[in-house]
């Protein structure tokens, strides 16, 4: 897996700074770049967000079809990659908003488990299964730090700049969400046992 | 916040702790108590492994996923250039709208003003219609006719008048009049074809 803020993350966008230059001045292959550079942050951060691995599907495609759009206007002197994940974010939010809203913690486990296939279940490991029964039980604001945070291994600081609020209410959802996690990764252990 | 080294730290702020997300100067205080409290201790280890299974968990899109967003990416792009023809084909598109608006508003105009457009059609001048010319009458011939007097007041006015006309002779008109005694006929000199 690769976590953004580390490793060759400032190599990475300083090539997508460049790339979104030559991309904006109509170069496709340049755009193509991008999409091969991120595709896979974005689809991970959207299925992380989103119940549905065809709807991260869509919300990762439309991400990158309003970057598309909205190239003319990118500063390319700004890194890529916190526009991405807000704006990944924000459109996982609208998705939300179009399915179903948040759904209480242990029925929001329960139903993230009976929406899959027999199929898809057998091809889910069984402790990738449980981190998403237990994403799904947090609330939207509280799985948005959580995934940023934790899982993207973002910096506070950026994950507040992304989300648009301040770093004491994501500390706050950080807190919570974790305490829901390790009371539901504790129970479902249990359970196992 | 100052941590008391016999008071428990609240599990709000280990779940920062556990993820070096505490400013540092609570950072310092929790670890003071830390030192020689196990049962906080546990709790923090806790809260690490739970992180630990989060990020452990963690997998990337599939191949079969990330080909599938990028057909979307393609087709979504393909599709929008389709919307936005190239300046050079906007006479093309034009030219037969226009035609068609053109054959609309004349074909409208026919069903409401369908004298009017007869006339813009075939170019002929409609004469208005008016009553055939009759043929003039001669001059009549103004005859007395006698009639059996009676006592009857004479008053003004007719009271009937008739175009009578028998098989061999010229027509003429009869005209009662409020006495008796006086009929006026009015015969014209020549018969009417």
């Amino acid at each position: 897996m690769t976590v953004p803020w580390a490793g060759s993350f400032d190599m990475e966008q300083t090539l997508c700074r460049q790339l979104v230059s030559r991309a904006k001045a109509g170069d496709a292959a340049a755009f193509e770049r991008i999409v091969a550079l991120n595709e896979r942050t974005v689809l991970r951060v959207a299925r992380r967000l989103l119940a549905s691995s065809e709807e991260a599907k869509d919300a990762a495609q439309e991400v990158f079809i309003r970057l598309h759009r909205g190239l003319a206007r990118f500063d390319e002197t700004k890194d890529l990659a916190p526009w991405l994940y807000r704006v990944t974010v924000n459109i996982c939010r609208d998705f939300k908003r179009r399915t179903k809203v948040d759904i209480p913690l242990e029925s929001a486990a329960q139903t993230a488990a009976n929406s899959r296939t027999p199929e898809q279940s057998v091809m889910l490991s069984e402790q990738y299964e449980m981190v998403l029964d237990a994403l799904a039980a947090l609330s939207q604001r509280e799985r948005e730090a959580i995934v940023l945070r934790d899982l993207e291994g973002c910096p506070t600081s950026e994950v507040a700049s992304m989300l648009g609020s301040s770093e004491t209410t994501v500390r706050s959802q950080l807190s919570t969400g974790r305490m829901k996690i390790k009371k539901l990764l504790a129970d479902r252990m249990w359970r196992r046992a | 916040m100052e941590a008391s080294v016999t008071e428990h730290i609240s599990e709000e702020r280990l779940a920062l702790y556990a993820a070096r997300d505490l400013p540092a100067r609570e950072t310092a205080s929790v670890e003071t108590h830390l030192r020689c409290c196990g049962e906080c201790q546990a709790l923090v280890t806790e809260y690490q492994d739970a992180q630990a299974f989060l990020t452990e968990s963690v997998e990337d899109p599939s191949p079969d996923e990330l080909r599938r967003l990028r057909d979307g990416i393609a087709h979504e792009l393909t599709s929008v250039g389709h919307h936005a023809p190239a300046p050079w084909l906007w006479p093309a598109l034009l030219t037969p709208a226009l035609a068609l608006t053109l054959i609309f508003v004349t074909t409208w105009q026919r069903l409401v003003y369908p004298r009017h457009s007869r006339e813009e059609s075939t170019g002929q001048v409609i004469v208005p219609q008016t009553i055939p010319a009759l043929p003039a009458l001669p001059t009549p011939r103004l005859e007395t006719v006698a009639l059996p007097k009676k006592a009857v007041r004479p008053t003004a006015g007719l009271r009937t008048v008739a175009l009578l006309q028998r098989a061999d002779e010229s027509p003429f008109i009869k005209m009662t009049t409020p006495d008796p005694n006086v009929v006026i006929l009015w015969q014209a000199s020549e018969r009417i074809q």
